[in-house]
């Protein structure tokens, strides 16, 4: 009989800005090639009853801001259980601005939908339009402007507070930033494209406990703070921005990841090898991604 | 019935608009100067640059008086209608349009699109006066959601249609709430708003609006089957953000829904609510009477409620309406077809980074049980700086039904994405064997692999802008 691995994936209904639903089809699969059955329990209503204790693997897939007090609040009696889940080195994936609800606080910018502003609304058609990036000036009280148009502190608008179970100071961003992102994560190049509702500001950088996800090869890191750096990674609890959806794109990571959590959660579990050749797909279409990427034009401010 | 506005003294400037005080008054010599420099502009274009004839006019214009959209005169709010939403405002607002022009009422609008400022600046530049007055009874416009706020702020129209509030352009609007803030905002208790009864979104505004007007549909037999597994549908409640659940769906993310968190729901009867429907004839009811349904796709009967609503509430009574929807030709159709070296290609649209219309797509070519191929394209997304790729909404959508809908074999094509693209379909479980990937954009690889197609039946799905590329190739090469 196989090892099984326990997903919980939660609030896939609410949480699911940009095809979340391929990470764990992602999980799934390649936790099955490398001899694993896995056994996903959906969490659809922010009443459902959810326990914690089984499970191995938590997924939060991408969600609007607006929804995270409701999701913090369903969550909040977990908190504790959560936080021993990570110090156990089980996982926790959470992909783009859902990371709000798993950090410390999120400092959203003044009523929301008015501060932010859609760069380049107006259309610019192809190459030859502004950049997405355009700065905008603020009353903001003394906040400073990133150099891709992010900014921190002081805005004035609703804090959120979140789980604590990530570090982090959360910043609602003035404007939407989208383009690809390619990561240095170890000894794997992750590849996707990320959609930056929010820039991430890590507790303390020098806690090795808790780092950065990734480094950046191409395009924009978490904040001013850390343009350089991509995401929090804390045991096997990762919060990215990298999108694609990214456990698709990049099954080798999901492979070392699900590896990793093995190791926690089942040491006695032997798991098989995956042939590359398995990959072909997913490794021309990031040859095609880093191919394109080569020949962009630079973003005042992003990692080329 | 209110009078005509003669400008908008008074009025707060729209936001994002200098101030009149900054720029000339409106209806004063500074207008009367763009209008005419708008004016001239617009008549050169027509003969020098006609495919510019939607924007450059009111883009010039614009540039001499940045508030130019309120310095317009005899524009009557209460016959003022503005349409709005991610998809189907450009059906949605060229059938209200036809609708009211086959009723007799003159109408200026912006039939080609150009929803955004500069456009909406072009069509009154066109369809007023020397002097800035309005020369229609009606003003109907197709309004970009993102700028609906600024711009009823300078147009303050008393109607305002929503057709839903869904994931689109990301790299634009982030997230559907952000889209949803800023037409909230732009309502207020003098609007009447008409939404659509069964997307959540849309359903849940009446409670920014003075009045409310629902429209929609009734479950038919190209109701979506709903799926308990992954592909659930659902979203998040706007008004408490519990999880919405659908009961039944006609279209991904609009069918009869519930909360059971707050108890927000769809209302069991529309106000106004196509109620039955016969693809195979071509025909549709509502209200009692029978109508002409010219386009098959389920999304255009929302299309065709939206106008039912709208054109009731008008006046319009319900033999014009069947005239007009007898007559209704749309324009730059979302399903068209050609032949290319013995094939026949039928054309699916689809949007950018909008997996509601690339479902719309899928559902369609399930629909026919027919052997086929299936051809898509999911383009890098070069709508603003910088370019990206982006092939994660495909995962938002369903495609197993194409499973056992006899498709032969799929091919992805795009320089950037079709090797990500496909792999959406080995996800699905379809044989890799069958598969075929061009990794161009170039029409002639693309249109090679169309002509190796197993089937005679080919559907095409991508950006329309690729297809006419690619019909514009398959006909030249026709020609030779």
């Amino acid at each position: 009989m196989k090892p099984t691995l326990d997903i919980t994936w939660l609030y896939p209904g609410i949480l699911n800005l940009h095809g979340d639903r391929g990470n764990v089809m992602a999980l799934r699969r390649v936790a099955g090639l490398m001899g694993l059955d896995t056994r996903v329990t959906r969490v659809d209503r922010l009443t459902d009853e959810v326990d914690f204790a089984d499970t191995d693997l938590i997924v939060i897939g991408a969600g609007e801001l607006a929804v995270v007090p409701a999701v913090v609040g369903a969550l909040s009696g977990h908190a504790a259980e959560l936080g021993r889940h990570i110090d156990a080195g089980k996982g926790l994936y959470v992909s783009g601005a859902s990371v709000a609800i798993v950090a410390d606080r999120t400092q959203r910018i003044q009523a929301p939908g008015t501060g932010r502003s859609s760069a380049g609304a107006g259309g610019s058609g192809g190459g030859g339009g502004s950049a997405a990036v355009s700065e905008r000036s603020v009353n903001d009280g003394g906040s400073q402007t990133t150099p891709a148009g992010g900014r921190f502190g002081g805005s004035g608008g609703d804090v959120i507070e979140g789980l604590g179970l990530l570090h982090l100071d959360v910043t609602e961003r003035d404007e939407i930033y989208g383009d690809d992102l390619i990561l240095q994560v170890g000894r794997e190049t992750l590849v996707g494209m990320q959609i930056r509702m929010v820039d991430l500001r890590l507790g303390d950088p020098s806690d090795p406990a808790e780092q950065p996800f990734g480094r950046v090869v191409y395009g924009l890191g978490n904040g001013s703070w850390q343009i350089e750096s991509e995401g929090v990674r804390r045991g096997n609890a990762i919060a990215t921005n990298l999108l694609g959806p990214a456990l698709v794109r990049n099954p080798w990571f999901t492979q070392s990841y699900l590896r990793d959590v093995v190791i926690a959660t089942h040491p006695e579990v032997e798991l098989a090898d995956i042939p590359d050749a398995t990959w072909q797909l997913e490794r021309q279409g990031a040859q095609a991604t880093r191919s394109f990427v080569a020949s962009k034009r630079t973003v005042p401010g992003v990692i080329q | 019935m209110s009078k005509p506005l003669d400008g908008v003294g008074g009025r707060s400037p729209a936001e994002g608009l200098p101030s009149s005080s900054s720029t000339g008054r409106p209806g004063g010599p500074r207008f009367l100067f763009a209008l005419w420099v708008g004016k001239l502009a617009a008549a050169l274009i027509g003969v020098f640059f006609p495919s510019r004839g939607t924007n450059m006019s009111g883009e010039i214009a614009c540039r001499i008086m940045p508030d130019l959209l309120a310095g317009f005169r005899g524009i009557d709010p209460d016959k003022t209608y503005f349409i709005t939403g991610t998809n189907g405002k450009s059906t949605s607002n060229n059938l209200v349009v036809h609708a009211f022009r086959t009723a007799g009422r003159t109408v200026a609008t912006n039939l080609e699109g150009a929803n955004q400022k500069t456009g909406i600046a072009t069509t009154l530049v066109k369809n007023t006066t020397w002097r800035g007055r309005l020369k229609a009874d009606y003003l109907i416009l197709e309004v970009d959601e993102r700028n609906l706020e600024r711009v009823r702020a300078a147009i303050p129209a008393r109607h305002v249609a929503v057709t839903n509030i869904q994931k689109d352009q990301v790299q634009r609007n982030g997230d559907p709430d952000y889209i949803y803030q800023k037409i909230r905002r732009a309502l207020g208790p003098d609007v009447t708003v008409y939404v659509n009864n069964e997307e959540p979104r849309s359903a849940s505004l009446g409670q920014y609006a003075g009045r409310t007007i629902s429209f929609g549909v009734a479950r038919n037999e190209r109701a979506s089957q709903l799926r308990r597994d992954d592909y659930a549908q659902t979203m998040a409640c706007p008004i408490c953000h519990d999880a919405i659940e659908f009961q039944w769906s006609n279209l991904a993310g609009v069918g009869r829904f519930s909360c059971p968190g707050c108890g927000f729901a769809s209302a069991e009867t529309p106000d106004y609510q196509i109620d039955s429907v016969d693809y195979a004839k071509r025909r549709f009811g509502m209200a009692g009477r029978t109508y002409h349904l010219g386009y098959d796709a389920a999304h255009f009967l929302y299309n065709y409620a939206l106008c039912g609503a709208v054109a009731s509430q008008a006046g319009i009574d319900a033999d014009r309406l069947a005239r007009a929807y007898d007559s209704f030709t749309n324009v730059g159709g979302r399903l068209e077809e050609f032949t290319y070296q013995g094939k026949k290609v039928r054309y699916v649209r689809m949007k950018q980074e909008n997996p509601e219309t690339v479902q719309s797509a899928i559902d369609d070519v399930a629909a026919d049980s027919t052997s086929k191929t299936f051809v898509v394209g999911l383009q890098l997304v070069h709508d603003i700086i910088p370019h990206y790729t982006n092939t994660a909404y495909f995962f938002d959508c369903d495609v197993e039904a194409l499973l056992s809908s006899h498709v032969e074999s799929c091919v992805f094509f795009g320089a950037t994405n079709s090797f990500d693209a496909a792999n959406r379909m080995t996800y699905a479980g379809f044989p890799a064997d069958r598969i075929v990937v061009v990794d161009s954009d170039q029409p002639r690889p693309i249109l090679d692999a169309i002509a190796a197609a197993p089937t005679e039946q080919v559907y095409l799905v991508t950006m329309i802008g690729m297809y006419e590329t690619l019909r514009a190739a398959a006909d030249r090469k026709g020609e030779k």
